[in-house]
């Protein structure tokens, strides 16, 4: 069975994959921003490449923001995972004092298993969505 | 709040009936007030014998004038001094004579000989404001052989200021017989002024040409001219000055003692001389600045172009105070060049501080500068999408190591769909439109002109800017030989650009300390200083142009302009890692190395 410290470390990773997503829609919109902030702004092949920039952007924000359904799947195998073997999801981190991050604990919402803010880590950071 | 006549004090010789009409005289042409006239009791001479005489006749009564409580102008902001009609003009110091409108830039401080100007040619254009008046005042000084001399001075800054545009010849010779380090640069300042600033001012230009390193290139004579800066021929006589019927702005010639006397009718020096032929405003010595000393042309016009005054020109683009170099003329006068135009990267001024800082904000970043920038935010774009893709592998990985059955039967299926959503393939197809359209950009904006050859590749645009761009870009390009190697960065390889800030009151010198922490393993930290070592350090000397910093550090004037670190091969890190920069600042002062305040930079190796 999956160990404590495993759990902890695969959830943690899955958040931080999720959390990546921002950094490549930022890096896109400094892109946007480069390009208005500059003369290119000012032709149409410039006008041309900004909206492709957008709907990159758009894109990224979709596919990488958004958390995709495969993201959501193996969330919810984990959960499924505990929960079929141990017992409820929030009975068996609070027990092995486990403290999610606040993107697993809005992924595993999205998975059908809330988790309390209790078992969050660095709860007055966190938003969860539910 | 930019000057006005506000800011001003006119200060005449107390017992002088003389002295006192011509400060009348120019209270009367600027509308000034009558607290804006100040007497002190000083004797005519014009250089005092020492610095305790100055002090005592000179410094110490304006000092009281201007910041007793019983003065009359404590409540204005006084930025501004003109010394009137015999006034003393300097004060003799070893061989050295110290120019009052020098020592008088820092009434408030202690003399310190030939102290470098904090506010000297700092590369980013600003107007002089209440924080650099705690640092100089602008000081100048109408002075002449006789009374009605000086008042025809003020005479002609007043037409210039009803007409104000001056649109006559620009005399310009840099070219001198001096030879050694400091000529060179001095010349080569004067060249680059031609080539970057010269053109922006939309004046006919007479130029000297070099013949020789021995011979000095001089201009004949002058005649429809506005404007003259040149160096080194120190005797001239009025038949220099040919009949002109254009306004006269600024003539500056570097030599060593152009200022030493502006009341001999007969002086054949060239500051005398000039306001003479109607210039209204000139600079010089009383005694040698040194060439490091000669006031900085391309200082002084991009003050005058961005609306500042002759006397901020002025302040603005001399490198030393409590020195020998000297300001004639009208503070106030602002001198405006022919429309043409605007040049590249000059900040329109405006009347109101909102305005001006609206159109700050709209000054533009050149295209091709724009465009390596926006490469560089591509490819962290694309770096972040590597690392996604590494980091979900490695998840999965994680479940394949494990050694519980159940828990891998679970948990493989779903986290390899993740794996597969997030494949190479998938993170190409995500930004080949973008990266189509970016590649396309600059061979379309430079399909006819722009570029040396016409309809070119984008290997011809990166060959000609001499840009880089990141393999992780290249690399998603399907037609191989698209983007030539060479043209592309190496993996690991990473830059760091960060902004100069100036810390203290004070021109100085800066070095910079940078530590990048590796994560893992801070045993791998790398270190660098470039006051053991400048390779690799590059700074922001002309706008986009990087060169390599001096050994002696970037100086405090380029505040605002980039620092560039590039790393050498055995320091390269690992791609779509991300790592912490820290940056200090530090300078020498009075023999102690100062450290900064600590600036910490996260970035992902993108290249």
């Amino acid at each position: 069975m999956i160990t404590p410290d495993q759990y902890k470390i695969f959830s943690d990773s899955l958040a931080d994959i999720q959390d990546g997503g921002i950094d490549i829609y930022n890096s896109l919109i400094d892109m946007s921003n480069e390009l208005i902030n500059s003369t290119i702004k000012n032709n149409s092949n410039g006008n041309q490449l900004y909206e492709t920039i957008i709907s990159t952007s758009n894109l990224i924000n979709k596919t990488d923001i958004d958390v995709p359904s495969v993201m959501i799947q193996v969330v919810k195998s984990l959960q499924l995972l505990i929960e079929g073997s141990i017992g409820p999801i929030n009975d068996y981190l609070s027990d092995n004092g486990i403290l999610v991050k606040c993107t697993f604990a809005n992924m595993s919402y999205l998975a059908g298993f809330p988790i309390d803010l209790s078992n969050v880590e660095d709860p007055e950071y966190c938003i969860l969505i539910y | 709040m930019t000057i006005s006549k506000e800011n001003i004090v006119v200060i005449y010789r107390e017992g002088d009936s003389e002295s006192l009409e011509f400060a009348q005289y120019y209270q009367t042409a600027h509308n000034l007030d009558d607290t804006q006239l100040i007497s002190i009791p000083c004797s005519s001479t014009e250089i005092l014998q020492n610095e305790t005489i100055f002090n005592n006749e000179v410094l110490n009564p304006i000092q009281e004038s201007l910041y007793s409580s019983a003065s009359e102008v404590l409540d204005r902001n006084i930025w501004v001094i003109l010394l009137g009609y015999n006034v003393p003009g300097g004060f003799r110091d070893g061989n050295d004579v110290i120019s009052s409108t020098s020592r008088l830039s820092r009434l408030n401080f202690s003399f310190e000989k030939k102290l470098r100007n904090n506010l000297y040619n700092r590369k980013i254009f600003q107007r002089f404001d209440i924080s650099d008046s705690q640092q100089a005042l602008i000081v100048s000084r109408i002075d002449a052989p006789t009374l009605a001399l000086a008042k025809i001075f003020v005479d002609n800054a007043v037409t210039i200021r009803k007409q104000s545009l001056v649109n006559g010849k620009f005399y310009f010779d840099p070219y001198s017989d001096l030879t050694g380090t400091e000529a060179d640069a001095y010349e080569e300042l004067m060249l680059e002024f031609q080539e970057e600033t010269l053109p922006d001012l939309n004046l006919t230009t007479f130029t000297t040409t070099f013949i020789d390193p021995y011979i000095d290139s001089v201009i004949p004579f002058v005649q429809q001219d506005s404007f003259v800066w040149s160096w080194f021929t120190d005797r001239a006589s009025s038949s220099f000055f040919r009949d002109t019927n254009t306004l006269r702005g600024f003539f500056y010639n570097a030599d060593y003692d152009a200022a030493y006397t502006i009341r001999d009718i007969e002086d054949t020096r060239w500051c005398f001389l000039a306001m003479q032929s109607g210039y209204i405003s000139t600079a010089g010595a009383m005694s040698n600045p040194t060439i490091e000393g000669f006031l900085n042309l391309r200082a002084f016009f991009i003050a005058l172009l961005n609306d500042a005054t002759v006397g901020e020109g002025l302040l603005f683009s001399t490198p030393y105070l409590d020195w020998t170099i000297s300001f004639f003329g009208d503070p106030l006068v602002k001198l405006n060049f022919p429309v043409g135009e605007p040049p590249l990267g000059i900040i329109p001024i405006e009347e109101s501080y909102d305005a001006a800082m609206v159109a700050i904000n709209e000054v533009l970043t050149e295209e091709n500068e724009a465009w390596r920038l926006m490469s560089i935010d591509f490819a962290r774009s694309m770096a972040y999408l590597l690392r996604k893709e590494i980091e979900i592998k490695e998840s999965r990985q994680f479940i394949v190591d494990m050694t519980d059955l159940e828990t891998e039967v679970s948990l493989l299926y779903p986290t390899n769909a993740l794996v597969l959503k997030n494949s190479n393939n998938q993170r190409e197809s995500k930004l080949s439109t973008l990266m189509d359209n970016f590649i396309e950009y600059p061979q379309r904006s430079n399909l006819y002109s722009g570029l040396e050859v016409t309809d070119p590749t984008i290997n011809d645009y990166l060959s000609e800017k001499e840009y880089k761009i990141s393999k992780l870009i290249s690399d998603i390009i399907k037609i191989e030989g698209t983007i030539d190697p060479i043209y592309t960065f190496d993996e690991g390889y990473w830059p760091l650009e960060f902004d100069l800030i100036h810390y203290t009151n004070t021109f100085v010198f800066y070095h910079f300390r940078l530590e990048v922490e590796d994560p893992l393993d801070p045993s791998n930290n790398i270190y660098v200083n470039s006051a053991d070592d400048i390779s690799n350090w590059y700074y922001e000397k002309e706008e986009n142009k990087f060169v390599s910093i001096p050994l002696t550090g970037v100086p405090s004037s380029f505040a605002g302009r980039r620092i560039r670190y590039e790393s050498p091969s055995n320091y390269y890190l690992t791609r779509s890692s991300v790592y912490v920069f820290k940056i200090n600042q530090t300078y020498i002062n009075e023999s102690t190395t100062n450290i900064c305040k600590n600036r910490f930079f996260t970035d992902i190796i993108w290249s």
